[in-house]
Protein backbone atom coordinates (compact mmCIF):
# COMPACT_ATOMS: atom_id res chain seq x y z
CA UNK A 1 0.00 0.00 0.00
CA UNK A 2 1.61 3.32 -1.14
CA UNK A 3 0.81 6.96 -0.19
CA UNK A 4 -0.76 7.95 -3.57
CA UNK A 5 0.34 12.05 -2.88
CA UNK A 6 3.75 12.99 -4.29
CA UNK A 7 4.25 16.56 -2.98
CA UNK A 8 0.92 18.48 -3.52
CA UNK A 9 -0.04 16.67 -6.31
CA UNK A 10 -2.82 13.45 -5.41
CA UNK A 11 -2.60 10.72 -8.25
CA UNK A 12 -5.52 8.55 -9.06
CA UNK A 13 -3.92 4.91 -9.74
CA UNK A 14 -5.82 2.37 -12.06
CA UNK A 15 -4.32 -1.32 -13.08
CA UNK A 16 -2.51 -0.95 -16.39
CA UNK A 17 -3.26 -4.57 -17.15
CA UNK A 18 0.20 -5.36 -18.45
CA UNK A 19 2.38 -7.41 -16.11
CA UNK A 20 6.25 -6.32 -15.85
CA UNK A 21 8.39 -8.89 -14.27
CA UNK A 22 4.98 -10.91 -13.60
CA UNK A 23 4.12 -8.14 -11.02
CA UNK A 24 1.88 -5.38 -11.81
CA UNK A 25 2.13 -2.28 -13.85
CA UNK A 26 -0.10 1.10 -12.58
CA UNK A 27 -1.09 3.99 -14.42
CA UNK A 28 -2.05 7.08 -12.85
CA UNK A 29 -4.81 9.48 -14.72
CA UNK A 30 -3.47 12.75 -14.01
CA UNK A 31 -0.12 12.07 -15.58
CA UNK A 32 -0.04 8.34 -17.29
CA UNK A 33 2.88 7.40 -15.63
CA UNK A 34 3.54 4.00 -15.20
CA UNK A 35 4.38 2.84 -12.16
CA UNK A 36 5.76 -0.78 -10.83
CA UNK A 37 3.19 -2.28 -7.81
CA UNK A 38 5.87 -4.34 -6.25
CA UNK A 39 8.35 -1.40 -5.90
CA UNK A 40 6.56 1.86 -6.31
CA UNK A 41 9.19 3.15 -8.43
CA UNK A 42 7.49 5.19 -12.08
CA UNK A 43 9.02 3.08 -15.03
CA UNK A 44 8.20 5.77 -17.57
CA UNK A 45 6.39 8.51 -18.00
CA UNK A 46 6.19 11.80 -16.67
CA UNK A 47 6.73 10.94 -13.31
CA UNK A 48 9.62 8.57 -14.63
CA UNK A 49 11.78 7.94 -11.58
CA UNK A 50 9.73 9.02 -8.57
CA UNK A 51 8.55 6.70 -5.78
CA UNK A 52 5.46 6.35 -4.17
CA UNK A 53 6.36 6.06 -0.39
CA UNK A 54 5.23 2.51 1.02
CA UNK A 55 2.44 3.09 4.28
CA UNK A 56 3.04 0.33 7.17
CA UNK A 57 0.76 -2.26 6.69
CA UNK A 58 0.40 -5.88 7.90
CA UNK A 59 -0.86 -9.39 6.20
CA UNK A 60 -2.80 -11.33 8.49
CA UNK A 61 -5.81 -12.85 8.63
CA UNK A 62 -9.65 -11.70 9.64
CA UNK A 63 -9.71 -13.62 12.62
CA UNK A 64 -6.66 -11.65 13.61
CA UNK A 65 -7.21 -8.22 12.38
CA UNK A 66 -11.41 -7.64 13.78
CA UNK A 67 -10.17 -8.46 17.41
CA UNK A 68 -7.03 -5.88 16.76
CA UNK A 69 -9.31 -2.85 15.24
CA UNK A 70 -12.03 -3.92 16.25
CA UNK A 71 -13.20 0.21 15.89
CA UNK A 72 -11.88 0.38 12.33
CA UNK A 73 -13.22 -0.44 8.65
CA UNK A 74 -13.58 -2.94 6.32
CA UNK A 75 -13.60 -3.12 1.97
CA UNK A 76 -16.38 -5.33 1.26
CA UNK A 77 -16.57 -5.79 -2.97
CA UNK A 78 -17.71 -9.45 -4.05
CA UNK A 79 -15.58 -11.35 -5.57
CA UNK A 80 -15.59 -14.66 -7.67
CA UNK A 81 -12.41 -16.57 -6.43
CA UNK A 82 -11.66 -17.11 -2.75
CA UNK A 83 -7.73 -18.47 -3.13
CA UNK A 84 -6.08 -16.06 -0.30
CA UNK A 85 -6.83 -17.67 3.01
CA UNK A 86 -4.22 -19.11 5.75
CA UNK A 87 -3.42 -22.26 3.41
CA UNK A 88 -2.21 -20.03 0.94
CA UNK A 89 1.19 -19.90 2.67
CA UNK A 90 1.09 -23.56 2.11
CA UNK A 91 4.38 -24.70 4.50
CA UNK A 92 6.08 -21.28 3.99
CA UNK A 93 8.54 -22.17 1.71
CA UNK A 94 8.76 -19.83 -0.63
CA UNK A 95 7.76 -16.75 1.13
CA UNK A 96 9.62 -14.14 2.52
CA UNK A 97 9.08 -10.91 4.37
CA UNK A 98 10.99 -8.41 2.92
CA UNK A 99 12.24 -4.40 2.89
CA UNK A 100 13.86 -1.71 0.26
CA UNK A 101 14.65 1.22 -0.08
CA UNK A 102 16.51 2.17 -3.23
CA UNK A 103 19.41 -0.18 -3.91
CA UNK A 104 19.30 -1.67 -0.56
CA UNK A 105 17.12 -4.91 0.23
CA UNK A 106 16.96 -7.51 2.92
CA UNK A 107 14.38 -10.74 3.35
CA UNK A 108 13.67 -12.87 5.97
CA UNK A 109 12.36 -16.36 4.67
CA UNK A 110 8.99 -16.98 6.71
CA UNK A 111 10.31 -20.64 6.86
CA UNK A 112 13.38 -19.93 9.31
CA UNK A 113 11.29 -17.60 11.29
CA UNK A 114 9.17 -20.46 11.77
CA UNK A 115 11.98 -22.05 13.83
CA UNK A 116 13.10 -18.66 15.21
CA UNK A 117 10.30 -15.93 14.95
CA UNK A 118 12.13 -13.22 16.82
CA UNK A 119 15.15 -11.68 14.69
CA UNK A 120 16.70 -9.00 16.05
CA UNK A 121 18.62 -7.08 13.17
CA UNK A 122 19.26 -3.65 11.61
CA UNK A 123 17.94 -1.74 8.42
CA UNK A 124 19.19 1.05 7.07
CA UNK A 125 20.99 1.74 10.32
CA UNK A 126 18.53 1.35 13.27
CA UNK A 127 17.56 -1.47 15.09
CA UNK A 128 14.53 -3.18 13.97
CA UNK A 129 13.10 -6.90 14.95
CA UNK A 130 11.41 -9.19 12.81
CA UNK A 131 8.25 -10.59 14.95
CA UNK A 132 6.75 -13.63 13.50
CA UNK A 133 2.87 -15.38 14.90
CA UNK A 134 3.22 -19.19 13.12
CA UNK A 135 -0.64 -19.69 14.13
CA UNK A 136 -1.85 -16.69 12.06
CA UNK A 137 0.86 -16.05 9.51
CA UNK A 138 1.98 -12.75 10.21
CA UNK A 139 4.98 -11.16 9.92
CA UNK A 140 6.06 -7.90 10.87
CA UNK A 141 8.95 -5.59 11.18
CA UNK A 142 9.21 -2.78 13.94
CA UNK A 143 11.58 -0.39 15.11
CA UNK A 144 13.49 -1.58 18.14
CA UNK A 145 13.82 1.66 19.50
CA UNK A 146 11.37 3.09 21.89
CA UNK A 147 11.67 6.75 22.44
CA UNK A 148 15.24 6.43 22.45
CA UNK A 149 15.77 2.99 24.41
CA UNK A 150 17.01 0.23 22.16
CA UNK A 151 15.36 -3.24 23.23
CA UNK A 152 16.44 -6.47 22.69
CA UNK A 153 13.74 -9.45 22.30
CA UNK A 154 13.95 -12.62 22.39
CA UNK A 155 10.74 -15.72 22.17
CA UNK A 156 9.81 -16.90 25.69
CA UNK A 157 7.43 -20.02 25.61
CA UNK A 158 4.61 -18.87 23.35
CA UNK A 159 5.31 -15.16 24.01
CA UNK A 160 7.58 -12.21 22.91
CA UNK A 161 10.11 -10.26 26.03
CA UNK A 162 12.36 -7.54 25.80
CA UNK A 163 15.57 -8.23 28.06
CA UNK A 164 15.61 -4.50 28.77
CA UNK A 165 12.37 -4.31 30.64
CA UNK A 166 10.93 -8.07 30.59
CA UNK A 167 7.81 -6.70 28.80
CA UNK A 168 5.79 -9.28 27.16
CA UNK A 169 5.06 -8.29 23.47
CA UNK A 170 2.13 -9.37 21.00
CA UNK A 171 3.91 -9.99 17.73
CA UNK A 172 1.02 -9.12 15.37
CA UNK A 173 0.08 -5.82 16.61
CA UNK A 174 3.70 -5.38 18.12
CA UNK A 175 1.72 -4.36 21.16
CA UNK A 176 3.42 -4.12 24.99
CA UNK A 177 0.96 -7.01 26.43
CA UNK A 178 2.76 -7.17 30.35
CA UNK A 179 5.07 -4.99 32.11
CA UNK A 180 6.74 -1.80 32.86
CA UNK A 181 5.77 -1.01 28.78
CA UNK A 182 2.17 -2.91 28.92
CA UNK A 183 -0.01 0.11 26.58
CA UNK A 184 3.02 0.71 24.45
CA UNK A 185 2.97 0.00 21.03
CA UNK A 186 6.46 -0.22 18.50
CA UNK A 187 6.59 1.34 15.64
CA UNK A 188 5.75 -0.57 12.24
CA UNK A 189 9.09 0.43 9.58
CA UNK A 190 7.47 1.27 6.34
CA UNK A 191 7.01 -0.56 3.65
CA UNK A 192 7.76 -4.21 4.77
CA UNK A 193 5.99 -6.63 2.88
CA UNK A 194 5.78 -10.56 2.82
CA UNK A 195 5.69 -12.00 -0.32
CA UNK A 196 6.62 -14.84 -2.77
CA UNK A 197 10.46 -15.03 -2.49
CA UNK A 198 10.96 -15.50 -6.23
CA UNK A 199 8.85 -12.35 -7.07
CA UNK A 200 10.91 -10.87 -4.66
CA UNK A 201 13.65 -11.80 -5.94
CA UNK A 202 13.05 -10.80 -9.32
CA UNK A 203 12.37 -6.79 -7.76
CA UNK A 204 15.71 -7.17 -5.46
CA UNK A 205 18.12 -9.34 -6.97
CA UNK A 206 20.99 -8.33 -4.09
CA UNK A 207 18.41 -8.41 -1.32
CA UNK A 208 20.47 -9.69 1.43
CA UNK A 209 18.77 -13.10 3.14
CA UNK A 210 18.85 -12.74 6.80
CA UNK A 211 18.85 -15.55 9.07
CA UNK B 1 63.59 -6.62 -48.20
CA UNK B 2 64.76 -4.67 -44.93
CA UNK B 3 61.96 -5.45 -43.66
CA UNK B 4 62.30 -9.10 -43.44
CA UNK B 5 66.10 -8.95 -42.88
CA UNK B 6 64.83 -7.02 -39.77
CA UNK B 7 62.13 -9.61 -39.23
CA UNK B 8 64.28 -12.31 -39.48
CA UNK B 9 67.31 -10.53 -37.49
CA UNK B 10 64.49 -10.46 -34.20
CA UNK B 11 62.94 -13.24 -34.92
CA UNK B 12 62.42 -14.30 -30.99
CA UNK B 13 61.17 -10.47 -30.55
CA UNK B 14 58.57 -10.47 -33.17
CA UNK B 15 57.38 -14.30 -31.97
CA UNK B 16 57.00 -12.96 -28.76
CA UNK B 17 55.22 -9.43 -29.78
CA UNK B 18 52.99 -11.47 -31.71
CA UNK B 19 51.93 -13.52 -28.96
CA UNK B 20 51.25 -10.81 -26.47
CA UNK B 21 49.09 -9.31 -29.17
CA UNK B 22 47.27 -12.19 -29.71
CA UNK B 23 46.61 -12.52 -25.72
CA UNK B 24 45.57 -9.39 -25.56
CA UNK B 25 42.97 -10.39 -28.21
CA UNK B 26 41.87 -13.01 -26.42
CA UNK B 27 41.65 -11.34 -23.08
CA UNK B 28 39.34 -8.27 -24.62
CA UNK B 29 36.85 -11.20 -26.31
CA UNK B 30 36.45 -13.61 -23.58
CA UNK B 31 35.70 -10.44 -21.52
CA UNK B 32 33.38 -8.96 -23.82
CA UNK B 33 31.54 -12.45 -23.88
CA UNK B 34 31.59 -12.52 -20.32
CA UNK B 35 29.93 -8.87 -20.28
CA UNK B 36 27.73 -9.74 -22.55
CA UNK B 37 26.14 -12.83 -21.14
CA UNK B 38 25.81 -11.01 -17.62
CA UNK B 39 24.10 -8.16 -19.69
CA UNK B 40 21.98 -11.04 -21.44
CA UNK B 41 20.91 -12.27 -17.86
CA UNK B 42 19.63 -9.35 -16.64
CA UNK B 43 18.62 -6.36 -19.17
CA UNK B 44 15.89 -8.03 -20.86
CA UNK B 45 14.11 -8.35 -17.69
CA UNK B 46 14.45 -5.54 -16.20
CA UNK B 47 13.95 -3.57 -19.34
CA UNK B 48 10.12 -1.88 -19.17
CA UNK B 49 9.69 -2.56 -22.80
CA UNK B 50 9.15 -6.22 -21.95
CA UNK B 51 6.02 -6.39 -20.77
CA UNK B 52 2.74 -8.69 -21.05
CA UNK B 53 -0.84 -8.11 -21.73
CA UNK B 54 -3.00 -10.10 -19.26
CA UNK B 55 -6.66 -7.89 -19.02
CA UNK B 56 -7.51 -4.42 -20.51
CA UNK B 57 -6.00 -1.32 -18.97
CA UNK B 58 -8.62 -0.98 -16.09
CA UNK B 59 -10.44 2.78 -15.16
CA UNK B 60 -9.50 4.46 -12.03
CA UNK B 61 -11.71 3.25 -8.40
CA UNK B 62 -12.34 5.49 -6.98
CA UNK B 63 -16.01 4.74 -4.81
CA UNK B 64 -16.76 0.94 -2.98
CA UNK B 65 -18.62 0.07 0.13
CA UNK B 66 -16.90 0.34 3.14
CA UNK B 67 -18.44 -1.62 6.44
CA UNK B 68 -17.49 -1.47 10.39
CA UNK B 69 -15.88 -3.92 11.55
CA UNK B 70 -18.58 -4.51 13.96
CA UNK B 71 -20.98 -4.99 10.85
CA UNK B 72 -18.70 -6.80 8.65
CA UNK B 73 -17.34 -9.24 11.50
CA UNK B 74 -19.05 -12.20 9.67
CA UNK B 75 -18.86 -11.58 6.36
CA UNK B 76 -15.40 -12.94 5.92
CA UNK B 77 -13.99 -16.17 7.06
CA UNK B 78 -11.92 -16.38 9.87
CA UNK B 79 -8.97 -16.86 7.77
CA UNK B 80 -9.46 -14.88 5.14
CA UNK B 81 -6.05 -12.93 4.38
CA UNK B 82 -6.48 -8.89 4.62
CA UNK B 83 -3.93 -6.50 4.10
CA UNK B 84 -4.49 -4.35 7.07
CA UNK B 85 -3.29 0.00 7.00
CA UNK B 86 -3.21 1.87 9.90
CA UNK B 87 -2.88 6.10 9.40
CA UNK B 88 -3.11 7.92 12.75
CA UNK B 89 -5.84 7.19 14.26
CA UNK B 90 -7.95 4.84 11.42
CA UNK B 91 -7.26 1.72 10.05
CA UNK B 92 -9.04 -0.32 7.22
CA UNK B 93 -8.95 -3.79 5.95
CA UNK B 94 -8.49 -4.60 2.47
CA UNK B 95 -9.21 -8.36 1.81
CA UNK B 96 -7.03 -9.87 -0.30
CA UNK B 97 -9.88 -11.66 -2.02
CA UNK B 98 -10.96 -8.44 -3.45
CA UNK B 99 -7.70 -7.08 -4.43
CA UNK B 100 -6.78 -10.04 -6.42
CA UNK B 101 -9.50 -11.69 -7.82
CA UNK B 102 -7.21 -13.52 -10.60
CA UNK B 103 -6.93 -12.27 -13.19
CA UNK B 104 -9.17 -9.43 -12.03
CA UNK B 105 -6.26 -6.60 -9.98
CA UNK B 106 -8.00 -3.97 -8.40
CA UNK B 107 -5.70 -0.69 -7.04
CA UNK B 108 -8.28 1.29 -4.61
CA UNK B 109 -8.02 5.21 -4.85
CA UNK B 110 -9.28 5.12 -0.69
CA UNK B 111 -8.25 8.16 1.62
CA UNK B 112 -7.46 7.03 5.24
CA UNK B 113 -6.82 9.04 8.38
CA UNK B 114 -6.80 12.15 5.65
CA UNK B 115 -4.14 10.48 3.84
CA UNK B 116 -4.49 9.68 0.33
CA UNK B 117 -3.73 5.66 -0.01
CA UNK B 118 -3.63 3.13 -2.81
CA UNK B 119 -3.82 -0.32 -1.59
CA UNK B 120 -3.40 -3.40 -3.62
CA UNK B 121 -2.23 -6.56 -4.03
Amino acid sequence: VYARQLDDRVLTLAVDGRLWKESMVLYDRETNTRWSQMTGVAQTGPLNGKILNPLPSVMTDWQTWRRMHADGSVVVLPHKEQQFNRAYYGDLKGFVLGIAREAEAKHWSLETLKQDPVVNDDWDGRPVVVLFDQATVTARLFSRDLDGQVLAFRAGKNRVLDEQTGTTWEPSSGKGLAGSLAGRSLRPIDGATVSRSDAWLRFHRKSEARP
Amino acid sequence: MALLQAVSRHKRLVVLLLGLALAAVLIIEAKLLIDRDATSAEAPQDDFTQTRRYIVPQEPITQFPIKTVREAWDDLRPDELVLGVTVGAESRAYPLNVLNDTPDHKVLNDTLGGRPIAPSF
